[in-house]
């Protein structure tokens, strides 16, 4: 019993893992936000139909659970439009487009809408990350000087945050979210960063092969490369001129927590790789 | 059924369960929000805060309530303050929303020079694209 929950733990946070990678681009593109505000219920139906065919489709071939049987992919399906769609409401409230005020139902179709990339992102996630045993690890553990798997750790999260980072620093999501968030929208980003990231890489077993990072700690590791993204998500903001010197400091720190969301998320991803 | 008994276990038949309820809820309340709102064209509303007018050295807030009481959005809703002063001339104030859903409610301040209570104020929606 205990090792179905364990199994079931472990499929779950490897979708909501997949989800966020995945998915973090279109989540900061306004016209998914508009586009689901404005779509007819048929639309909206038809999105959501296609949601479960390609999500049945995908489990059927990869899937982040092992059976597919053609039961168990709908089950899977169904599985990964719920993290989907839970992921996108997160996400949407914590950037404030999913606000309590509108009405309970002003937000469902962009949360319907952002759910099929998500789910796709969860549906994909084992195939992606799973059992990804390098040679090395392979013929045996390979003890690297500390000082190299830090240059690696630091590496591999600057490049994997640039690398969804320079998809969205560009654009103007960043400033409308900033925008229109207030201090405790704020507080709610960093708290989705760090639990994202942690998702990601430690608690999916997508790294389980792996050697313990430089810091050993789950926990300070996550806090540690969550400090890179933020200094990788100013530096972008500053390289493509998102912020000028003069700007006010509030709004700068205000940017970078923002674009660090999607950049710690890339990160975590970049780590897995190492 | 009894197919799927055996290949379930109780961990993954519970939370398909759960799933399932997600998946309903949310196709429930996207059905339920186009019943209430319906197609009807976008018929925007405003409401003027006039007690929450705000004096300062650039000029006066005066914050307004945007409703789309309709069923459809409007796109680049544009609404117009015009304040008619005692002494016979206008000033116009003007903001943009992007997007306003059916039943969606924005706030928005609009800015005068003059003091909105000394003179005449009517604010209406002046344009919208029907996307």
């Amino acid at each position: 019993m205990t090792e179905q929950w364990d199994n079931e733990r472990l499929a779950f946070t490897r979708a909501f893992a997949g989800a966020a990678v995945f998915g973090i681009p279109l989540v900061y593109t306004m016209e998914m936000w508009w586009i689901g505000k404005s779509l007819p219920i048929t639309h909206l139906l038809a999105v959501f139909a296609l949601g479960l065919l390609a999500n049945f489709g995908l489990a059927h071939v990869a899937g982040f659970r092992k059976e597919s049987s053609l039961l168990m992919s709908f089950d899977q399906a169904v599985d990964a439009l719920a993290v989907g769609i839970l992921l996108a409401a997160f996400l949407l409230f914590g950037m404030n487009q999913l606000r309590p005020t509108d009405g309970l139902v002003q937000g469902v179709g962009t949360v319907i809408l952002l759910a099929l990339p998500l789910s796709l992102g969860a549906s994909a996630a084992r195939e992606v990350f799973e059992g990804r045993v390098t040679d090395e690890e392979k013929n045996g553990h390979v003890h690297l000087p500390v000082w190299k798997r830090m240059v690696a750790h630091i590496g591999a999260t600057a490049i994997g945050g640039v690398f969804i980072g320079l998809s969205i620093a560009p654009t103007d999501e960043v400033t409308m979210v900033t925008a229109g968030i207030t201090r405790w929208h704020l507080f709610l980003i960093i708290g989705l960063s760090l639990l994202l990231s942690y998702l990601i890489v430690f608690a999916s077993g997508f790294a389980r092969h792996q050697p313990p990072g430089p810091l050993h700690h789950a926990i300070s590791e996550t806090v540690f490369s969550y400090a890179i993204s933020l200094l990788v998500a100013i530096l972008l903001l500053i390289m493509l001129e998102r912020v000028r010197p003069g700007d006010p400091l509030a709004e700068m720190v205000r940017q970078t927590i923002v674009l660090a969301l999607p950049v710690s998320i890339g990160g975590a991803a970049g780590r897995l790789v190492i | 059924m009894s197919t799927r008994l055996s290949e379930q276990n109780t961990a993954e038949r519970i939370t398909f369960i759960a799933s399932l309820t997600i998946l309903a809820v949310i196709v429930g309340l996207a059905i339920w929000a186009d019943i209430r709102t319906g197609d009807a064209s976008p018929t925007i509303e405003i409401e003027v805060h006039e007690a929450s007018i705000r004096e300062t050295e650039n000029g006066f807030y005066v914050p307004i309530s945007v409703t789309n009481t309709g069923g459809k959005t409007a796109q680049d809703v544009v609404v117009t303050g015009e304040l008619k002063r005692s002494n016979g001339t206008t000033e116009t104030a003007e903001v943009t929303f992007a997007f306003l859903a059916g039943a969606e409610e924005e706030q928005a301040e609009l800015v005068f020079s003059s003091n909105p209570a000394d003179g005449e104020l009517t604010v209406r929606p002046t344009s919208f694209i029907v996307p």
